[in-house]
């Protein structure tokens, strides 16, 4: 059991936002020109790929030994930190997981307070940041959030959200991490080994944001009602996981080692 | 609940028929030989046998560009004396409307029509009133912020020596794409369009898109389908469907490129969303039974078409999907496909994001320029946006039937000039 939720979670959760606008920054600072010239050929094909057979085999294995690195290295974390998670024996490292998180009886207070903490960050958010490339991003989680308080404060329950759907939803974003690893190595052709050390060290640091941010979701549950619960974890980790699901792919095309 | 969890079912299902096409053009473009569709090859061979031409240039408020377009567009190579321009002053109100006498004087084959500030608004009433004016065998159209290369015209029209060629559409490149966060992102959205959605239709023989612009109409075919529709905002949209019901065929030149300007502004690239998705709706309601129907489509082609028709309405379905999954999941219990299934649903899902992603991928590489994929991670951002407008459009859509109304164009700003 977590001694201080709240003080885990912030402390979690500030570290989660911070990697992740670093990681966002580090995306959007490409200097390169993207603009494409009309008369270039664009007629590039892999000349017969003779190893590709043993590179999609290399690529698959690569993706499962790290789906299970990050699963374990998630469930070691989250152990470490003091969420009392069991396990059965699986080749799916996630898959199964229980965990009982001491429940907080949240009341309708905590969803009306996340309510007014949604009008608040809209009311910052349109004086600060109209133009900005993450405004309509910031406009659909709040919306996602203050839906599922609107749900708390109509349903008025105070039962627990279970906590296997952090779990279960850490899962969906490791297995996507995973795949877009290899489909980043097929496609991209990344079988030099600056380029594979890239893309390696990337994924690595993007499997890092995203425990974060479910550790931290999993610090705050237990102080939650569900919907907001819910809610929160959508806006808060499934939306910006997808980003770092995707990190081995950009990390792969600023290697200048990509063999086309 | 069981209403809740039938609903999010069906927009999941969807989501995964729409990411399953994604993959499966992708798929067939990274396996196919050189991405260069040879159309029309072998046909217009003399000065004879090339069709007659001309290029409409609606253009409404466009007076901080037109110049430059005009100025690519009289450069543009075809034979002689079977080519005119006729740039469609629409309702203008700055001085487009002079800037195009101006250089219709020094070019004879350049024609000014100027519609009243009466006449009916928007862009197929625009083409409407263009098309009444001219007498050749094909149109081609661009928007006036587009400056084609020299070779691009006799590209788009070669294609129609084939007779079941309807319409042509080239390839629409970003040339601002440096500008921000926002344009990156939108010029990966559009290599995903082009590079390969398109071309993997295209490839696959099964309905590439006539966008509007950077793109050739036969005069016959848009005859034999009763011309513009002026009712509809996404007239491009309609056009295709009408001529692939009515047996033509669109064959997309990948090669055949045009640079155009994107939005700099989220609130323009909104608004344009919103208009693409109103129009785009509109054809969903229109067409879609008649595409299920249709005796001329082979069961690839109708569901192809089917799944091009509710590109729009999907992210409406997601959008309240994402609310409705909610409830399931706060007070669904351990049982129900969605409560107790999240395990599945959650990992599909996640593959089903990497749809567009994966074309994106492919894309850049066909095109050489592997470092554009840094922005990559960042996609979703302008996908929440296009989330929001086309819910947007979809609302104001539906309050127009409702109320009979109907949604005005929106003229997308412009950022360059000339």
């Amino acid at each position: 059991m977590v001694p201080n939720g709240f003080l885990t979670a912030a402390v979690l959760g500030a570290g989660y936002i911070g990697l992740l606008t670093s990681l966002f920054r580090w995306c959007a600072a490409s200097k390169q020109s993207h603009v494409l010239a009309l008369d270039c050929g664009g007629v590039e094909r892999c000349a017969p790929c003779k190893a590709r057979r043993f590179h999609m085999s290399l690529a698959v294995g690569l993706a499962v030994a790290l789906f299970c690195l990050e699963a374990s290295g998630f469930m070691f974390l989250a152990r470490l930190i003091g969420f009392p998670a069991t396990c059965p024996a699986s080749w799916l490292p996630l898959y199964g997981c229980t965990l009982s998180l001491a429940h907080a009886q949240p009341g309708a207070s905590t969803a009306a307070g996340l309510l007014l903490g949604c009008v608040m960050v809209l009311l910052i958010a349109r004086r600060a940041m109209p133009g900005s490339a993450f405004y309509p991003l910031t406009l659909l989680l709040i919306g996602i959030i203050s839906v599922g308080a609107a749900v708390d404060l109509v349903a008025g329950s105070s039962a627990p959200a279970r906590p296997q759907l952090v779990l279960r939803l850490a899962t969906g974003l490791q297995v996507t991490a995973a795949v877009a690893f290899v489909l980043g190595l097929m496609i991209l052709r990344g079988w030099s080994l600056a380029a594979f050390i890239r893309a390696v060290t990337a994924h690595a640091a993007g499997a890092g944001v995203r425990a974060l941010g479910v550790l931290s979701m999993l610090a705050v549950w237990p102080h939650l009602p569900p919907a907001s619960a819910i809610a929160l974890l959508i806006a808060f980790v499934l939306v910006p996981g997808i980003a770092t699901a995707l990190t081995s792919v950009a990390a792969l095309s600023t290697s200048q080692q990509v063999v086309r | 609940m069981l209403v809740l969890e039938g609903y999010v079912l069906l927009t999941v299902a969807l989501g995964l028929a729409l990411a399953a096409r994604q993959l499966v053009l992708a798929w067939n473009v990274e396996n196919s030989g050189p991405v260069h569709i040879e159309e029309g090859a072998g046909g217009f061979r003399t000065h004879d046998d090339w069709p007659t031409v001309t290029v409409l240039i609606p253009a409404h408020d466009e007076e901080r560009v037109i110049a430059g377009c005009l100025e690519a567009m009289t450069a543009l190579e075809y034979p002689r004396g079977k080519l005119s321009i006729l740039v469609i002053n629409d309702r203008s109100t700055d001085c487009t409307g002079v800037i195009a006498e101006g250089l219709a004087k020094s070019n004879p084959c350049v024609k000014v029509l100027h519609r009243a500030p009466t006449a009916r608004a928007g862009k197929a009433a625009a083409l409407g009133d263009g098309m009444a004016l001219s007498a050749s065998e094909v149109i081609v159209l661009f928007d006036a912020d587009y400056l084609p290369p020299s070779g691009l015209l006799k590209e788009l029209v070669r294609p129609f020596a084939d007779p079941q060629v309807g319409a042509t559409m080239g390839r629409v490149v970003p040339m601002n794409s440096d500008a921000n966060l926002l344009t990156r992102l939108l010029d990966l959205e559009r290599r995903a369009g082009y590079a390969v959605d398109q071309t993997g239709r295209a490839l696959l023989r099964l309905v590439p898109q006539f966008g509007g612009t950077v793109g050739g109409i036969r005069r016959a075919a848009l005859d034999s389908v009763g011309g513009w529709n002026v009712g509809h905002l996404a007239e491009d949209t309609d056009l295709t469907f009408r001529l692939v019901l009515g047996g033509w065929r669109v064959a997309y030149l990948n090669h055949a490129r045009c640079h155009e300007e994107v939005p700099e502004d989220w609130a323009s690239r909104f608004r344009q969303v919103r208009r693409w998705a109103y129009g785009h709706n509109q054809c969903l309601l229109d067409h879609l039974g008649a595409v299920l129907r249709s005796q001329r489509l082979d069961p690839a082609q109708k569901l192809d078409a089917a799944l091009i028709l509710t590109f729009y309405a999907f992210p409406v379905l997601a959008l309240l999907g994402s609310f409705a999954v909610i409830p399931l999941l706060a007070f669904g219990g351990e049982h129900g496909l969605i409560g107790g299934g999240w395990s599945w649903a959650g990992p599909l899902l996640g593959l089903a994001v990497l749809g567009p992603h994966v074309q994106v991928m492919i894309a850049a590489r066909a095109d050489g320029q592997h470092h554009i994929l840094r922005v990559l991670p960042l996609l979703f951002v302008s996908s929440c946006l296009s989330l929001l407008a086309s819910a947007a459009g979809a609302a104001l859509l539906l309050r127009d039937r409702l109320c009979g109304l109907s949604l005005g164009w929106d003229k997308t700003r412009r950022y360059r000039s000339a």
